[in-house]
């Protein structure tokens, strides 16, 4: 195999661990606004 | 009487009032001066013999000496109004450009003559090859000039902040970073250079010009420091 | 962000990097032609770096103007992120300096400047956390952020004319300097970095908000948050 194609494997994989985090993130703080607005109401 | 004289007589008058109390009291001066002593006394323990040591660590070391006598002394101005709550009363009757204008000139003079007792010292005890003296004298003065500058507001910050500890001197340091290299490369040149005049002339030009943009940003921000 | 922005930042950069790997061509004229790659991930993360400490000063600047809460956090997110993206800048510079010139730090001018500003960034968060008031601390600490600001422009500007520098000048923007290619795939990795930024602020402000919104739904109920923070 390309050794480059394996270098390039490190980069995109740190990537995907960022994507994935900050995505999940996005989530879990969607899910707690939601949480807020109802308590704000009630 | 116009708005300008007024804020230099309060400055006057705060830089006058601030002298009474430290002549009093002598923290300030007795705090910085006897700083640098030791580590000059230190540093010629250290170095000995200082033949051995080249002139550009003995530059640089003067002014790291310089500078955390600076950092021990130089904050006082403020935190003594707040220690002794005066800042309150203070605030009521000068206005602030004028209480920064005087603590500053205050500052500057400690700064020199810190200087005065450290740099002949310094020069004495690590045998320091001086070739161009009034370069050399040009450079510790606007050197320790713009140092004082620098700092001065950060002293306001510090005095204001609730732990105040070693806060000082890491708030300090990158705002002060700038004249403090350009000086210790003006005193190499003056140390060792054959046209020393010649090779600091950028850096006096830089340490003036730092002085004239970082007095009139502090006067700036301190308004927004000093009131409550 | 939308989701489908969100989506298309993570296929964007996915596809910068393969890009950088397998379209680019080796830099010639480097110690390592295949190392020399880096310099794409690189030089974007500086550019941010210093995008951030602009961002830090503005917001600063706005906070002592109109004393909006809110401003005062985003400069606090603007240090921040800065923060995060000078150690991304030196770890990955220095990655490259160990290949090319042999060491991993050289006091190299600008190694030196992204050092300082880490130092600021870092005096700045020391100041935040030695205050307590929040007012007061957001007015303290924009104060701080706006005497730092000058200094910071003084050490990047004099200090390459103080030392030589190894970092090459002017390549960035002039037509000689860097390989078409290169600059292309550069400023693509720019604009992916620069979506993330976006990103990352807006969800580090939006946990701010959450914040106050709790801290102010406690003060007023404690019972009914308490139960709720159990659930």
């Amino acid at each position: 195999m390309n050794p480059l194609f394996v270098y390039m494997l490190t980069p995109l994989l740190i990537w995907a661990g960022i994507f994935g985090y900050l995505f999940w993130l996005d989530m879990r703080l969607r899910s707690l606004e939601k949480r807020l607005d109802e308590g704000g109401h009630s | 009487m116009s708005r300008s004289s007024g804020w230099a007589r309060e400055a006057i008058a705060v830089f006058a009032k601030d002298w009474l109390v430290e002549l009093r009291t002598r923290v300030a001066l007795g705090a910085v001066v006897l700083f640098a002593f030791t580590s000059v006394v230190a540093s010629g323990f250290a170095l000995e013999p200082p033949s051995g040591v080249p002139a550009e660590v003995k530059a640089s070391l003067l002014w790291v000496i310089l500078f955390f006598a600076a950092v021990a002394g130089l904050s006082r101005v403020f935190v003594v109004e707040e220690e002794t709550r005066t800042a309150d009363a203070l605030r009521l009757t000068v206005s602030p450009a004028g209480v920064f204008v005087g603590k500053l000139a205050f500052n500057t003079v400690l700064m020199c003559l810190l200087c005065a007792v450290t740099v002949p010292l310094y020069l004495l005890l690590l045998e320091a090859p001086v070739r161009h003296w009034n370069l050399f004298v040009v450079v510790v003065v606007l050197g320790s000039m713009a140092l004082a500058c620098a700092t001065t507001a950060v002293g306001a910050i510090v005095a204001k902040a609730t732990t105040r500890g070693a806060l000082f001197g890491v708030l300090a340091f990158p705002v002060a970073l700038p004249p403090l290299l350009v000086a210790i490369h003006a005193t190499k040149a003056a140390w060792v250079s054959e046209n020393g005049w010649r090779v600091a002339t950028g850096d006096l030009q830089v340490l003036t010009g730092f002085m004239l943009v970082i007095v009139p940003a502090s006067l700036l921000v301190f308004e927004h420091i000093w009131s409550e | 962000m939308s989701n489908i922005a969100k989506a298309l930042t993570g296929v964007w950069i996915a596809g910068v990097i393969a890009v950088a790997f397998l379209w680019l061509p080796p830099a010639q004229g480097f110690r390592s032609p295949e190392a020399a790659r880096i310099v794409v991930f690189h030089v974007p993360c500086a550019i941010l770096t210093f995008v951030a400490f602009l961002l830090n000063a503005a917001y600063s600047w706005g906070y002592l103007r109109t004393r909006e809460p809110l401003t005062d956090a985003k400069a606090n997110i603007a240090a921040e992120l800065g923060m995060l993206f000078a150690v991304l800048a030196t770890v990955t510079g220095s990655l490259f300096a160990l290949e090319q010139w042999g060491s991993a730090w050289n006091w190299d001018p600008r190694e030196t400047s992204i050092v300082m500003l880490m130092l600021v960034y870092a005096a700045y968060f020391v100041l935040r956390g030695a205050v307590e008031e929040r007012t007061k601390r957001a007015r303290l600490s924009a104060a701080y952020a706006l005497l730092a600001f000058p200094a910071m422009v003084f050490l990047i500007w004099i200090l390459p004319r103080i030392v030589e520098s190894l970092h090459p000048s002017n390549t960035l923007f002039s037509r000689s300097g860097l390989d078409p290619m290169y600059r292309l795939t550069l400023w693509s990795f720019f604009a992916g970095l620069l979506a993330v930024f976006v990103w990352m602020f807006r969800l580090r402000l939006r946990v701010e908000i959450a914040e106050t919104r709790l801290r102010q739904q406690m003060s007023r109920e404690p019972e009914t948050t308490l139960t709720g923070a159990k659930r």
